[in-house]
């Protein structure tokens, strides 16, 4: 019997294996993870992160949970904005990432009300309907089976709850010929120099092309539960804020 | 319409830069549970304040019930902001609803901030727009700043780690070596010209 395959960046594997791999692209890009992502997007990305925050309605006492939170930047802005009666959760599958955003946030003085859970987003260890909202920046990408995760996600969301997903996605036409110059030449040299790791990093360039785009992914939604389905483009579609209630 | 993003982080990054004594902290450490909407009348906006221990965020939307709403024009609003003159509050021009009695923390708060976006807006009641261009550019080339100071910083960390950077010590012994070689020049040029050659 043939192994099911699946895309790792452009090349095809074995599904039982992308997780491993995906696993050892963060563990090797952990320590230097903020770094790279201000250098990369030219601190761009914590603007992107503040729409999401914009969208996310998310008030004081609200139960959140931040998927493939990594080093925790939603998470740092929504444990300040859910208050002492509300809770974070930052859940992620690899433990290097979750440390560094632990000590990270630790060192902001926000601990009370935020926890930290290694968890596979196609398996959350969560019981049903438990949170008001759900996001996940960055994360999808690299989920094998993402049918799986946003059922997953459907599941422990509460009904009117929402979720929101911050992703590269499809760039506008005219954008394209530069955004593929930077992702595929100047990325991977920034990884090399900065990171030392220049297959990391091309990974996460060819990991945004293989990610559906901004309809696609809106009907998977749909498909998954979710309702009055939208996206947002940001910065002419290099990311896209995708949003879905429970109702 | 609402406010543009890079705009209102960079004014809530001001604000929180100024949050610096212990009584702004207690303030806010007692505001940290409600929410004060602003409604900037004539040009409809609505902005919302959301305190926290350590600072405020500026929010374009809001789905939760506030606990107070202000509405004013935006100069209006500013000078009452500024000046934290609550004589103000019984201008026509700006109505204040629902939980009014906690409106005055949230001035103090405000008042005790002095960001010179502040002077520049206020001031220039005739130059209205040009004031306001000059301090939307203020605020976002103080953001930009901001984000290019965090940027440098962690760069050199980072080159500093890969050794691309010398340590101070290794400075240090730099400019003790570069001393010694002056000092050796001289006394070489004085032993030139000692034995005239
Ligand atoms: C690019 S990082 C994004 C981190 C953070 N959300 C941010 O926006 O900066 C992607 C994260 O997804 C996590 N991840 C990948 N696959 C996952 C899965 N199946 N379940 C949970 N997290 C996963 C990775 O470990 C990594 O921390």
């Amino acid at each position: 019997m043939t192994d099911k395959t699946t895309h790792f960046g452009f090349e095809q594997i074995p599904e039982t294996e992308k997780a491993q791999r995906v696993g050892a692209v963060f563990d090797s890009v952990a320590a230097r993870y903020d770094l790279m992502n201000d250098v990369m997007s030219l601190g761009v990305h914590r603007l992107w992160k503040r729409y999401t925050v914009e969208l996310s309605g998310v008030r004081r006492g609200w139960q959140v949970l931040d998927l493939a939170g990594g080093t925790g930047d939603l998470a740092a802005h929504f444990a300040k904005l859910v208050g002492s009666q509300g809770r974070v959760v930052v859940a992620d599958i690899n433990a290097a990432m979750l440390q560094v955003g632990q000590d990270r946030l630790a060192n902001q003085g926000l601990v009370g009300n935020v926890e930290f859970v290694q968890a596979d987003a196609e398996n959350l260890p969560f019981v049903d309907d438990q949170f008001d909202l759900i996001t996940i920046a960055f994360g999808l990408r690299n989920v094998t089976h993402k049918e799986a995760a946003l059922a997953s996600m459907f599941r422990v969301l509460k009904p009117s709850g929402r979720l929101l997903i911050l992703e590269f996605s499809k760039v506008t036409p005219w954008l394209k010929p530069l955004y593929d110059f930077y992702s595929f030449k100047a990325l991977p040299l920034m990884g090399r120099l900065i990171a030392n790791d220049a297959d990391s990093y091309r990974y996460l360039a060819e990991s945004i092309r293989m990610h559906p785009d901004q309809e696609t992914l809106r009907d998977m939604m749909v498909d998954a539960g979710f309702e009055h389905c939208d996206y947002h483009n940001l910065s002419g579609g290099i990311v896209a804020v995708h949003r879905g209630y429970k109702l | 319409m609402s406010l543009p993003l890079p705009l209102l982080s960079a004014v809530e990054m001001l604000i929180n830069q100024q949050v610096t004594q212990p009584a702004q902290h207690r303030l806010l450490v007692e505001l940290s549970a409600k929410v004060l909407a602003i409604h900037l009348r004539g040009i409809d906006t609505w902005v919302y304040v959301l305190p926290y221990a350590d600072g405020v965020y500026l929010l374009n939307q809001y789905e939760g019930c506030c606990d107070v709403q202000i509405s004013g024009l935006p100069l209006t609003l500013l000078r009452l902001f500024k000046t934290g003159d609550v004589a103000l509050l019984s201008a026509e021009q700006i109505q204040l609803i629902d939980e009014q009695a906690i409106f005055p923390d949230f001035l103090l708060l405000f008042s005790r901030l002095q960001p010179d976006w502040e002077t520049l807006l206020t001031d220039k009641l005739d130059a209205r727009w040009a004031a306001k261009i000059t301090a939307v550019l203020d605020d976002s080339r103080q953001w930009q700043r901001q984000q290019q100071q965090a940027m440098a910083q962690s760069c050199g960390q980072w080159l500093h780690n890969r050794h691309l950077l010398p340590s101070r010590a290794e400075l240090i012994d730099f400019t003790a070596q570069i001393q010694k070689l002056e000092q050796d020049l001289t006394q070489l040029t004085e032993k030139f010209n000692h034995f005239n050659i």
